[in-house]
């Protein structure tokens, strides 16, 4: 007789019936997690340093940035009383959804001796998104290539969805309920949104 | 079978492809009245008056500038000089020039006191309601809709593509409207008819 502790080896069907609701456990988790990246979007493009001059080609070059992001675009200038008044919705729904594949760009229509009063203006606004402003020559050329049904009038916010594709535009001031209305179908979800935290 | 499954599809097509556009139109004013078209005849209040006054009353002018202006609009008030000045130039010449106020933040004598403070010389009507301003689908300040003798739509858009007229009063200027005029008034064509009236969005 040995004094060698024995050892118990399981038999094949007793190890599955552990391994099973473990690998189950272990791809559902694998299953969330991917679920979880797919909704994921691409980060934000960080925003120019100060305000940034601005054509045709560089609006070109803003939503080719925002690939696969959800993209507003404002128009506004400091002459604008209602552009004014609209633009915390647009601050609150940038610091809202940005996480969530919003990208916000506002481009200033004023003139370059006003970009003092509009730097200001953003500063006193806490906004954190791309700002330009108009750098062309022609007005009808650029209103045009943004959009050939936009009028002209101020403010003008166009929404892309992520294939860049227009999906919504406004002429007037807008309310926050108005926007939020409009971007948060074409958003990610939420991250863990089914675990009921999102919003 | 294969026909109504088609038909189908394509009535299918045809309405994702309408809700579409609608859904992109929506919100973006865009004009009833296009170029070459004949603007219908309308009257509005003078503002600040009991006179009314009709487009149609102009007749017997060679063209009709109507130009919808705003009193608190920093973009329109850039243009009041250059406006009263076309005005009075080409009143010898047969052409009148109409303001339509349709902001409905702007009273009528309001308009009034700020026609005459900025001297316009032309008279501006009061647009309640909007309701011309929609028919013609206007929907900036400053916006030109530059009409001949026919009451036929021969330009629309800026008085003049000034580049920073609200910091230089000497940028602001009628050189998109004004060689159509003349065109008009040489009984020739008008060569550039449509750019953007850019400006503020009239206050519906």
């Amino acid at each position: 007789m040995s004094d060698r502790p024995r050892c118990h080896v399981p038999s094949a069907h007793a190890l599955s019936h552990i391994l099973t609701p473990l690998a189950g456990l272990a791809m559902a988790a694998a299953f969330l997690l991917l679920a979880e990246s797919c909704s994921r979007v691409p980060p934000e493009p960080p925003a120019p340093a100060g305000i940034a001059n601005i054509n045709e080609a560089g609006w070109r070059e803003v939503k080719a940035r925002n690939q696969n992001r959800v993209l507003l675009v404002n128009f506004w200038a400091t002459w604008c009383d209602p552009c004014r008044e609209e633009f915390p919705a647009l601050v609150r729904l940038h610091n809202t959804y940005r996480g969530r594949g919003l990208s916000l760009v506002a481009i200033s229509m004023d003139e370059p001796e006003s970009v003092g009063e509009v730097e200001k203006f953003l500063k006193s606004q806490g906004a954190l998104f791309g700002s330009y402003r108009r750098n062309f020559r022609d007005f009808s050329a650029f209103i045009d290539t943004i959009n050939p049904r936009w009028g002209g009038g101020l403010p003008a916010s166009f929404l892309y969805n992520r294939n860049g594709n227009l999906v919504e535009s406004w002429q007037g001031a807008t309310s926050y309920e108005e926007f939020e209305k409009a971007v948060k179908p074409l958003l990610a979800p939420a991250p863990f949104a089914w675990l009921g935290g999102g919003r | 079978m294969i026909r109504s499954d088609l038909q189908l599809r394509a009535l299918l097509a045809a309405g994702v492809l309408f809700m579409s556009t609608a859904c992109t139109a929506a919100n973006l004013p865009s004009a009833k009245i296009k170029v070459g078209e004949k603007m219908a005849d309308f009257t509005l209040p003078v503002a600040g008056s009991s006179a009314t006054q009709s487009l149609y009353g102009q007749k017997g002018k060679k063209a009709v500038t109507v130009i919808f202006i705003a009193t608190k609009c920093p973009y329109s008030n850039a243009f009041n000089q250059v406006m009263a000045k076309l005005a009075k130039e080409y009143e010898s010449k047969g052409v009148a020039v109409i303001g339509i106020n349709a902001n409905k933040t702007e009273p009528a004598t309001e308009v009034a006191d700020h026609a005459r403070t900025h001297a316009l010389g032309f008279p501006v009507l009061k647009d309640e309601g909007n309701v011309i301003a929609d028919r013609l689908g206007a929907s900036v300040t400053p916006e030109v809709f530059l009409l001949d003798s026919t009451w036929t739509l021969r330009y629309h858009g800026a008085l003049g593509n000034s580049a920073n007229p609200t910091t230089h009063a000497s940028e602001a200027s009628d050189a998109e409207v004004r060689p159509a005029i003349d065109a008009i008034l040489a009984g020739g064509t008008v060569s550039r008819t449509k750019t953007k009236a850019f400006g503020c969005t009239i206050k519906r």
